[in-house]
């Protein structure tokens, strides 16, 4: 590809991108439904023209290099929301800390156990390990403990919205009421996902699932190579 | 206030100083984006020549916490930037999502037990975090007071 014709696709590519989200974020924020995820609209219309026009999924990916290079500041971005709430943190330390370490680290063990019991492919297996995290931070743990952080990518994805349709259901059921218990356990659970919905319940909710998504991110991020141990190479 | 006068003055002053400040707001948000994938890489770089344990957009995030508690760097160099970049986070990784499709005849063998993995691990994870930080909550028991108060106080 000539270098113009590069920069043609990627101007395209891009465009395309931010035209199917920026058609998908208002209809999601007007409904709330899950339906309307800005995230999963994009990326089944965009699946969807990829496959029925016979463009290369592979090109697609690379002409939005753009848009995937923000991931890096993003994620340093995380840093925002939790030295805004860095009171709130300070005042739940050990029930915040405690719940989500224990959340972090049961939802690995527990990829890692079934992953084996169902015999899933070494890859797969990896690449399921950090999909509770925001995807971001899953895709360069994927790539580190030997997973395909574009798995991991559309793992997190899925895992986020059975969050946001299940969780605060699941929560009620099970008498979880706090504000700081669904807060945590909607962030640590189904990162930036379950965090949009539990500030549709409340500031508090909101707050402590921003906190819950970082502190379970980082978490995540150093513990996952053990973890990865108990898999099959 | 310039901007109110000069608005009585002629409506085409108002409207070109409301597009230099629309401009210059712009800018400073792109500039705070910089910062934040300046230190992205840097953290990037550090992260793969001393081949540390996380990966560097991580330690990035952990960097500009410390920062901003140290006062070392203020809220205000980063907010806007940060806040535009967390809004549509999701928007960033639609093409790594979309490119699971490149996987598709590999996963496809797969997907009952990939639902069975994501439902029950999802489950459990919601459940644990949730019951545990209730009781402790509760058993805690303070701090609600504080936590009411700063919510009704924010926008």
């Amino acid at each position: 590809m000539s270098a113009r014709v590069a920069w043609v696709a990627s101007a395209a590519a891009v465009a395309g991108t931010l035209g199917v989200y920026a058609l998908a974020r208002p209809l999601y924020l007007r409904t709330k439904s899950v339906l309307a995820l800005p995230v999963l609209v994009a990326a089944t219309v965009i699946g969807a023209t990829l496959l029925a026009t016979g463009v290369e999924v592979a090109t697609y990916v690379e002409a939005c290099r753009p848009l995937s290079l923000l991931l890096g500041p993003a994620t340093v971005a995380l840093a925002i929301p939790l030295h805004r709430e860095r009171a709130r943190l300070r005042r739940h330390a050990r029930t915040l800390l405690l719940a989500i370490g224990l959340g972090a680290l049961s939802a690995m063990a527990s990829v890692v156990a079934l992953a084996r019991l169902l015999a899933l492919s070494p890859s797969l297996a990896r690449s399921l390990v950090p999909k509770s995290v925001t995807t971001p931070i899953a895709m360069p743990i994927a790539a580190r403990i030997g997973g395909v952080p574009e798995i991991a990518a559309a793992l997190v994805v899925v895992t986020g919205t059975l969050g946001m349709v299940a969780g605060p259901w699941l929560l009620t059921r099970v008498g979880v009421r706090t504000a700081i218990a669904r807060g945590a356990a909607l962030g640590t659970a189904a990162h930036g996902i379950g965090t949009a919905r539990a500030f549709d319940e409340g500031r508090a909710e909101g707050a402590t699932a921003s906190v819950a998504m970082v502190l379970a991110g980082v978490i995540t991020a150093l513990a996952a190579p053990l973890f990865a141990r108990w898999l099959s190479p | 206030m310039r901007a109110v006068r000069s608005a009585d003055a002629s409506p085409l002053a108002a409207r070109a100083a409301r597009a230099v400040l629309l401009a210059r707001r712009a800018l400073g948000t792109l500039a705070q984006i910089a910062l934040l994938a300046g230190l992205a890489l840097g953290c990037d770089w550090l992260s793969r020549r001393f081949a540390l344990p996380l990966p560097g957009n991580v330690i990035g995030a952990i960097v500009l916490f410390a920062l901003l508690s140290l006062g070392a760097v203020r809220l205000a160099w980063v907010e806007r930037g940060s806040d535009l970049l967390l809004k549509h986070l999701s928007l960033f990784f639609v093409p790594a999502a979309v490119g699971v499709l490149k996987h598709r005849a590999a996963l496809r063998p797969a997907l009952l037990e990939i639902a069975i993995v994501l439902v029950v691990t999802t489950a459990l994870t919601m459940l644990g975090t949730g019951l545990v930080a209730e009781r402790l909550a509760r058993a805690e028991g303070r701090g609600e007071a504080e936590d009411a108060e700063e919510d009704a106080e924010a926008p």
